[in-house]
């Protein structure tokens, strides 16, 4: 095929153009959202003492800490989705959205008596969030990846676990409203363990599929 | 002068850790960077290094000509992708050249990388600047093929310069690899396009020959292309 005849053929195809991530990604991750949430209203139930803790501020710090990690996850989302923006560039800016819960560790490390910190860190059946938070994770995973299909990501692979990061931290935030451990050692143990499943899925999925 | 760098004048008053200059330029360069990711702004800069003249105005004129194509004007679209050719064509010889490949094969990658633009041409932000975004991409597909090429004798540096100066048979190149490509589609796919492409035909009078409706064609078209650039890449050279 000669390029000159290639080049027709792009040109009738020019009629209908694609949908940027942008626009698929502003339609996709809402829906991921409320189907998550409906995921969450089945399963599970938000914890019966909520109006109690939402004046806790360890329970506030914890919700905070997820949607951060949520909405850095999407913003970055966005950010590697486009060709010119070298992988390791956005990644460093995944550790720079860690920074509040580093903070909140060490803020827990000084009020907490060091005998409590086991306990406080272990938590109760934490086995429920790694398994839960990624089972909240996947209809906003779905989403992330096809937002990011729709892209021209550089590195396929630091892409897709770009795609779970943002997805787990979605989860994390639903999954926060039933949750009663509030320590930010279990949040940094536990929901970044959860959050770093999701990525780890991410990362296998996208490797292959946001090949481009 | 309010967004210059507060690097100068800090006050002695100021704790110890706060008078440390790189800090106080550090704290400042994130803030100014959440910003600009929030405002998405950075590629400003990406545009102003670009800087010598000549090539803004290159930046120029192919933006606009994106932009038409964008809105729907067929003949800058076609104007684009024509000067695109010659452009990768001549970028990806010199990389293979540097790289030690024949140049023989710059062709598949120039088809390979058309496609590529055509069908990634939403990942391009209409305020951004274009040629950072088209480098972006013709660098992944060179980088995608010559993973793909994996060892492959290399030629001496100086046949290939000799090569390069040689005057180039503009657009009536051709290649077998996208044909190789189009022949693993589906039948009703590889139709469609080979009979847009390579016969020239409008899509209107290809639904006459096929018997199909324009719409059935043009979504023959998307796909087969879609289809042609996935063959592309997994194939084996």
């Amino acid at each position: 095929m000669k390029t000159d005849e290639l080049i027709g053929s792009l040109v009738a195809d020019q009629g209908h153009p694609p949908e940027s991530s942008r626009r698929v990604g502003a339609f996709a991750l809402p829906l991921a959202l409320l189907l998550a949430i409906g995921v969450f209203v089945v399963l599970l139930d938000i914890r019966p003492d909520f109006t109690d803790a939402v004046t806790s501020w360890r329970y506030l710090l914890k919700i905070a800490l997820a949607a951060s990690i949520a909405l850095c996850g999407i913003m970055l989302l966005f950010r590697i989705a486009r060709p010119e923006q070298a992988p390791a560039q956005t990644i460093k800016w995944v550790l720079i959205a860690l920074v509040p819960l580093g903070l909140g560790v060490l803020g827990e490390a000084m009020l907490l008596p060091m005998d409590q910190w086991k306990a406080s860190a272990m938590g109760f059946q934490f086995i429920y969030c790694l398994t839960l938070v990624p089972l909240i994770s996947l209809a906003p995973l779905v989403a992330t990846l096809v937002t990011l299909r729709r892209g021209a990501p550089q590195s396929p692979m630091a892409a897709g676990a770009i795609a779970g990061f943002a997805a787990g931290g979605i989860g994390a935030v639903i999954y926060a409203l039933h949750c009663n451990n509030d320590s930010p050692f279990y949040v940094a143990i536990w929901y970044l363990g959860a959050i770093g499943i999701v990525t780890l899925v991410g990362a296998g999925i996208g490797r292959f599929w946001l090949r481009w | 002068m309010t967004r210059d760098r507060p690097t100068q004048t800090i006050s002695p008053s100021l704790p110890w850790l706060l008078r440390r200059p790189s800090l106080i330029d550090a704290v400042y360069r994130a803030g100014r960077f959440l910003h600009d990711v929030t405002v998405r702004r950075v590629t400003a800069v990406h545009g102003g290094r670009i800087g010598e003249l000549g090539v803004s105005d290159l930046e120029d004129e192919l933006a606009s000509w994106m932009r038409a194509a964008q809105a729907g004007d067929a003949v800058a679209y076609r104007r684009l992708l024509a000067s695109l050719a010659d452009m990768l064509r001549r970028w990806v010889r010199r990389e293979l050249a540097r790289q030690g490949y024949e140049v023989t094969e710059a062709e598949d990658i120039v088809q390979e990388t058309l496609l590529a633009i055509h069908l990634k041409r939403a990942s391009w932000d209409a305020d951004r600047a274009i040629l950072p975004w088209l480098r972006a991409v013709t660098r992944h597909k060179l980088i995608d093929n010559l993973r793909r090429r994996g060892r492959r004798i290399m030629v001496p540096v100086d046949d290939v310069l000799e090569t390069l100066a040689a005057p180039e048979p503009e657009r009536s190149l051709s290649t077998e690899a996208l044909d190789r490509h189009l022949a693993t589609l589906p039948p009703g796919q590889s139709q469609v396009v080979r009979a847009i492409s390579v016969d020239g035909l409008s899509p209107s009078e290809t639904a006459r020959r096929f018997d199909l409706s324009e719409g059935a064609v043009r979504v023959a078209l998307h796909r087969g292309l879609a289809a042609l650039a996935a063959a592309a890449r997994r194939s084996e050279l």
